[in-house]
């Protein structure tokens, strides 16, 4: 029969599989709480501190700001579902093909590119 | 029973697991992946959750935006003057911010005016990247988010020119770059004096986005936002404490979502995992009548598979935390971290900060572990109850 000591060993080893990442996740964190003169530093200056995930239809950046008070919402706190929220980005190639050309001049700068220096 | 028998039994159920290592090795995989996909979703939640929360710091008490029809308007100076002459409030100012699309990028950009009042970035470590800040009331001067400078494929030095209804637009001269600690807040955002603000996003000079109130006690945002309403019901009053719960109602429901979704993947692993565990083949039922034909009690063949039950749970478990956390927090989550937080063009590629807590995987572990302890029973326990003689004739 084989010893007592392999399962012991093997819920050790699992223990201390999970010890080193509370003791990982202790460091990471206590790092991140040396940056929060920086985050403070910064989200001062923003129009709130939303996390910057958007891009999607609604392009709800500040949603802290924009969903509660939208004119009205389907439920609170509505997640932005359609594209976001998904796995999946929907393809930029899309908005190429059905962007317009603007009846206005063209620029004498490309707008939204680097100009030369 | 003694503690040097319960050690046996423990023995002999790591023997019996590995007499059968396909079987036994199929349980851990299939337990370990509902426990890894669990685990991993409130890991990722968790975290954005606490990254939210630590910006939270400096959020004005009240946020206060105007209404026209229904739909976000400027707000006038008069709106303003009214605001910083409420009693109980310390400090109003007018902000100007807005979204700029780039078609060069599909994507909008978070536009910021910053009046000459506010301290020198560069002074706090772990802001800028590269470069400094711009200096108080400097003109065309600009800082931007990492994740932008990198996809626009500029650094400091450089200059860039925004859309904008107004011909005489300023170029932004690239001053400097977010740092990757402020990249979670900043990826989008380009900073820049007010007044440039104001040109590209054709804002008149004496009107504002909205207003950020600071109170002189934060308890009384209640009754000042009621001050704001029956004086201006055009308002839009927007409390601190509010604006805190979007979030994390946001992120509690979109995980919801995400395991709702994979329930029956879940269900599907986990019917597995119990088949396999509590369905006792023919070989398994001669064991357990020659364990009680050499004297083993009932109690002791219980013991045995119900050790089994508990190594295969735990060690599934212990690496199922483990996957979820590389998953999450050494690879960035791939996948999971779109669902969670959205897809976007300009994302920040920061690694999230692990924020777990222990009631979660309390909540896994009883979710997956509890009903698969006690399925492994009530199957041996029907075998353990036969007459040995008769089991090893059947």
């Amino acid at each position: 029969m084989t010893s007592a000591r392999a399962p012991l060993s093997a819920l050790g080893l699992t223990a201390l599989l999970l010890g080193v990442i509370a003791w990982h996740a202790h460091a990471r964190a206590g790092e991140r709480r040396h940056e929060q003169a920086a985050i403070d530093a910064v989200t001062r200056l923003l129009p709130a501190p939303d996390l910057s995930f958007a891009g999607s239809s609604r392009h709800l950046r500040f949603p802290s700001l924009e969903e509660p008070g939208a004119a009205f919402a389907d439920a609170p706190a509505m997640p932005d579902l359609d594209p976001a929220g998904a796995a999946v980005a929907p393809p930029t190639a899309v908005y190429m093909h059905i962007e317009t050309p603007s009846p206005r001049a063209a620029a004498a700068r490309p707008l939204g590119q680097i100009v030369p220096r | 029973m003694r503690p040097r028998s319960h050690l046996a039994l423990l023995s002999f159920a790591w023997t019996a697991l590995a007499r059968r290592p396909g079987r036994t090795v199929a349980l851990l995989g299939a337990v370990a992946m509902v426990v890894t996909l669990l685990a991993a979703v409130l890991f990722a939640t968790s975290a954005l959750k606490g990254e939210a929360e630590r910006g939270r710091r400096t959020q004005p008490d009240v946020v206060v935006q105007r209404l026209a029809g229904g739909r976000p308007a400027l707000i006038d100076p008069s709106t303003v003057s009214f605001l910083q002459r409420l009693p109980g409030v310390r400090r109003a100012a007018a902000r100007v911010w807005g979204y700029v699309f780039l078609p060069s990028l599909k994507a909008n950009v978070t536009v910021m005016g910053r009046d000459a009042q506010t301290g020198d970035l560069g002074a706090v470590r772990g802001v800028l990247r590269s470069g400094r800040d711009a200096r108080p009331g400097e003109r065309g001067a600009a800082v931007i988010g990492r994740a932008l400078a990198d996809i626009l494929h500029v650094r400091e030095g450089d200059v860039i020119s925004l859309p904008s209804p107004r011909e005489d637009a300023p170029i932004l001269n690239l001053v400097g770059v977010f740092d990757s600690p402020v990249a979670l807040y900043t990826s989008d955002v380009i900073l820049l004096d007010v007044d440039d603000a104001r040109t590209i996003l054709d804002v008149p000079s004496d009107r504002a986005t909205d207003v950020a109130i600071e109170l002189g006690n934060p308890e009384e945002a209640a009754v000042v936002t009621r001050a704001i309403l029956d004086k201006e019901p055009d308002l839009r009053v927007l409390d601190k404490r509010i604006l805190a719960r979007t979030y994390q109602l946001t992120y509690g429901r979109r995980a919801g979502i995400v395991i709702a979704a994979a329930l029956p993947a879940l269900f599907a692993m986990l019917i597995v995992a119990w088949e396999r565990m509590s369905g006792l083949s023919p070989a398994e039922r001669r064991e357990i009548a020659v364990q009680k034909a050499v004297g083993w009690s009932t109690a002791d063949v219980l013991y045995a598979k119900f050790y089994e039950s508990v190594l295969v749970g735990l060690l599934a478990f212990g690496a199922g935390v483990v996957l979820a956390y590389a998953w999450v927090f050494l690879l960035g989550a791939p996948l999971l971290r779109e669902v969670l937080s959205g897809w976007s063009v300009l994302y920040p590629e920061t690694a999230l900060t692990p924020a777990i807590d222990p009631a979660d995987l309390a909540g896994v572990a009883a979710i997956v572990l509890l009903p698969f302890f006690s399925v492994a029973i009530l199957p041996a326990w029907r075998a353990a109850i036969v007459d040995p003689l008769q089991a090893m004739r059947s």
